[in-house]
């Protein structure tokens, strides 16, 4: 018996099997890294090239704006502002920061955003931009990893 | 400056929610959970605004 063209497709909400296979351990390490390192690259190793492209052109426009705002951007080198036990709040933002990837060391080694421009009336905002970035590729890594681990499309 | 800037990040956050959902399959799927995230950032955004111009 032939479906009906009314029919439902049964399968437009099931995932082929090939695009739920995981990969191997060491790939999936690699996608991890790589995802971290630079936001969306771990999709774009994955075959997602649409959802790599608006991930890091997203990421990468938050993190610009934010510098443009004037925002801090935390370093992960000076050991005043990593280990330090005061002033958690902006241990927690250089975390944060973190997460962007290889952008924020070189930014920092450059000289870019080590300034604290308190009167600029724009300045929380791009440091927090800064920071949700990080965050969002926080997010975007581990959907690579549920991606290469096959538990999602 | 504060509008634009909240609306900038609602629809930068939101396009990258929306990148990584798990609510989603297809890309109209996606692209309206997108629109509904940025009006959420938005809508809630403008009424905490609100609530705290009645606070002295």
């Amino acid at each position: 018996m032939t479906p009906t063209s009314d029919a439902p497709p049964l399968e437009s909400k099931q995932p082929s099997v090939a695009t739920l296979a995981p990969v191997s351990l060491p790939r999936q390490v690699v996608v991890c890294l790589a995802a971290w390192l630079v936001p969306g690259l771990g999709h774009g190793l994955l075959g997602r090239y649409g959802r790599a492209v608006l991930i890091g052109s997203s990421i990468y426009a938050m993190v610009g704006l934010g510098l443009l705002m004037r925002g801090h951007l935390y370093s992960p080198f000076d050991p005043d502002e990593l280990l330090a036990l005061r002033d958690v709040l902006s241990k927690v933002c250089m975390i944060g920061q973190m997460g962007i990837g290889l952008i924020q060391p070189l930014l920092r080694l450059l000289g870019v955003g080590a300034g604290f421009e308190f009167k600029a009336a724009t300045y929380e905002y791009g440091t927090y931009f800064l920071v949700v970035a990080g965050l969002l590729n926080y997010l975007v890594m581990f959907d690579a990893f549920d991606i290469a681990k096959g538990r999602k499309a | 400056m504060h509008l634009l800037a909240m609306i900038t990040f609602a629809a930068l956050t939101s396009t990258v929610l929306a990148a990584i959902t798990n609510e989603a399959e297809t890309t109209r799927e996606r692209c309206l959970y997108g629109l509904k995230t940025f009006g959420a950032f938005v809508g809630v955004g403008l009424a905490i605004s609100w609530l705290f111009y009645f606070i002295p």
